[in-house]
């Protein structure tokens, strides 16, 4: 098992409560400190607030979806270097292309299985101490 | 008065040729001839009279019966054959009735015996020359009646020919000619025409046009082009596209071509249009367009069920291989609750399985009815408390005025229909708010309606929401989620019952769905021992 530096925020937007919440206990076993939230403007509020390791973003949401959020991030220098893995329920060609062209570092396509979650998250976040 | 007119002049000048070989005679009658205006010519014997005949026309021959080379009757038939109008007064000097009846017979006009009376010569000359100028003039007549007989025949014979051509022109042409004349009544219409209005000819002409062939909803308007060409505001009409009445009661629609007709001053007497049947052109195209809407959104459908059907797989797949990866680090209670997730995306996932499979059964026509005679009221308070399970938190209320009849219906189906009502009302209300449930008989019908108070459809969405899918457009905007088959379901099945279904809204106030079911009528009640 990975250690993990509890200051390692993982920011998790999510409408699927179901998801959400299953995602977010992933990555708290996995040793991070989760922020959820169900739409894009709460979205970018909590990661323009916190120092975030990753963002784990559903591109379907309520109002202001997963596109606008990765947009914004990208196009704001403080938060360009975020890492931003897409998950979604959509498995279309064209979108992960157009997702991974955006800056995403990972597109994943739901169901899930929590290793696919686990692995994607440790590619994208180098452990901040590596403990041993 | 042409006749009278010609009379004096034609006398004067009438030519006699006399036959005689008595010269004295032939000098006396040519000197009382030439007194009284006429041509005399004399000659002696049968051959030169012949031979004076040949190219040349008398009116009148004075023949001695007895002449040198030849009996005078023996030329009757020879001057009649050359000139039959010729009058031929037969002269001798003895009276033989024999002779007379003989010449007479074979065209002679009289017969006159020597010495002749002068003045009787003069008035048979006379007599039979005017009978003569009667005669020739009657034919000239008769032949100028029947010049113009023929004449007149043929500028008919033309002029049908002509008509007869212009009608094939107008009977081969595949549209519908209708003039119409200022009183609006038809004036012509073509074959074609006939057929495409199932009408004969004589059932056309002479009718209103508007009051007879077209449908009231379009009448007022198509009155209005007419006017206005009758008016000469406009001179023609290029294209329009208009409903028309059949003979059989059926609608067809008709492309117009319309122009005015005029008379030759110049003013207008009427309209003449050309149209053309477009009725399956229409029919073809209504469906090409169903067509590829059915194919946008089965497309819409495909992405949208695919999206639907990974959201519950996700919970299932994640709380899974979370309980298989973290099992030992992971509390009783909490795997309890990951499993009841499991268990919820499960049933999510049997729901939407089932109404895509009953959504496609409906529109194959293979939904099959369990029909059986049920109390309506026991199954909207058996709903009613379910639904008070699956929505704690609202105020879910009955009211149900006077005694409920049993229904025939399939009471399955008639319960998700009545669930899913239940669930929209809500799902789109927020908890604490009252849902209504109301129930009533209503002439031939069973009015059931569910009444919320959530936050209504918008006006120009009303209209759309019994169709498929109608959700995925609202679905960024908020929506709990679905398939949006819900209420297309809840249509079809309420339908397939022989029931209607229709919904009242107000933004921001809520919405009622109606739905109705047909009451059992006398004879559909079962009656064992019911007398025939």
């Amino acid at each position: 098992m990975m250690k993990r530096n509890r200051k390692d925020i993982v920011l998790v937007i999510e409408d699927e409560v179901d998801v959400r919440k299953f995602a977010s206990r992933v990555l708290t076993l996995e040793g991070f400190t989760v922020l959820e939230t169900d739409n894009g403007e709460q979205g970018l509020k909590l990661v323009r607030k916190n120092k975030c390791a990753l963002v784990l973003l559903d591109l379907r949401l309520p109002g202001r979806d997963g596109w606008f959020v990765l947009k914004k991030m990208k196009e704001d220098s403080a938060l360009r270097d975020v890492p931003v893995i897409v998950f979604t329920a959509s498995a279309g060609i064209p979108q992960r292309e157009r997702a991974l062209s955006m800056g995403a570092v990972d597109y994943l396509i739901k169901p899930l299985s929590a290793a696919a979650i686990r692995d994607s998250v440790a590619r994208a976040v180098k452990p901040q101490d590596s403990g041993i | 008065m042409r006749l009278i007119k010609r009379k004096g002049k034609m006398d004067e000048k009438a030519s006699i040729l006399i036959v005689d070989d008595n010269e004295s005679d032939c000098r006396s009658l040519s000197l009382i001839f030439g007194k009284k205006g006429y041509k005399v010519e004399t000659v002696g014997t049968g051959r030169e009279t012949l031979e004076k005949v040949q190219g040349r026309f008398f009116n009148a021959a004075l023949l001695d019966v007895r002449l040198p080379d030849m009996e005078g009757t023996e030329l009757l038939v020879p001057l009649k054959k050359i000139h039959p109008d010729m009058v031929i007064i037969m002269i001798t000097a003895y009276a033989s009735l024999e002779t007379a009846t003989r010449a007479l017979n074979e065209g002679a006009s009289a017969y006159l015996t020597k010495p002749l009376k002068m003045d009787e010569v003069l008035a048979t000359i006379g007599n039979a020359l005017e009978k003569q100028r009667l005669t020739i003039e009657n034919r000239r007549l008769y032949q100028e009646v029947q010049q113009e007989l023929i004449e007149r025949k043929q500028a008919e014979e033309a002029l049908r020919e002509e008509r007869d051509r212009a009608q094939k022109h107008l009977d081969v042409v595949g549209v519908v000619l209708v003039a119409v004349d200022a009183n609006r009544k038809v004036t012509l219409i073509n074959k074609k025409g006939c057929e495409i209005l199932g009408c004969k000819e004589e059932e056309i002409i002479g009718k209103d046009w508007f009051d007879n062939f077209l449908p009231e909803r379009t009448k007022d308007e198509v009155v209005a082009i007419f006017d206005k060409l009758m008016a000469g505001k406009i001179k023609s009409v290029e294209y329009y596209e208009s409903p028309v009445l059949t003979g059989t009661g059926g609608e067809i629609f008709i492309a117009w071509h319309n122009t005015v007709l005029t008379d030759e001053t110049g003013k207008i007497i009427g309209a003449l249009s050309s149209g053309e049947d477009i009725t399956e052109r229409r029919l073809l195209w209504t469906k090409m367009v169903e067509y590829e809407e059915l194919n946008k959104l089965k497309t819409n459908l495909l992405s949208t069920v695919s999206h639907e059907l990974r959201t519950p797989l996700a919970s299932i797949k994640g709380y899974s291989t979370m309980l298989l990866d973290y099992d030992k680090r992971l509390p009783r209670d909490e795997k309890r609750q990951h499993l009841e997730s499991i268990d919820r995306a499960t049933d999510r996932l049997t729901e939407l399985i089932d109404h895509l499979l009953d959504m496609s059964r409906l529109e194959a026509g293979l939904l099959r009815l369990d029909v059986g005679l049920t109390s309506i009221e026991q199954l909207i308070q058996d709903a009613v408390a379910e639904a008070r399970l699956r929505s704690p938190g609202y105020r879910l209320k009955v009211k149900v005025k006077g005694k409920l009849p049993a229904l025939k219906m399939d009471v399955r189906r008639i319960r998700q229909v009545l669930d899913n009502l239940l669930d929209n009302a809500c799902k789109y209300s927020k908890k604490g708010t009252e849902v209504l449930v109301r129930a009533q008989t209503k002439a031939h019908e069973l009015e059931i309606s569910v009444t919320d108070h959530g936050r209504g459809i918008p006006a120009a969405d009303i209209d759309r929401v019994f169709d498929r899918m109608y959700r995925i457009e609202q679905r960024l905007a908020q929506d709990p989620g679905g398939l949006g088959l819900g209420l297309a379901l809840c249509k079809a099945l309420v339908e397939t019952h022989r029931g209607r279904i229709w919904l009242e809204s107000t933004e921001g106030i809520g919405t009622t769905v109606y739905f109705t079911l047909p009451l059992v009528t006398e004879e559909e009640l079962p009656h064992d021992e019911k007398e025939p």
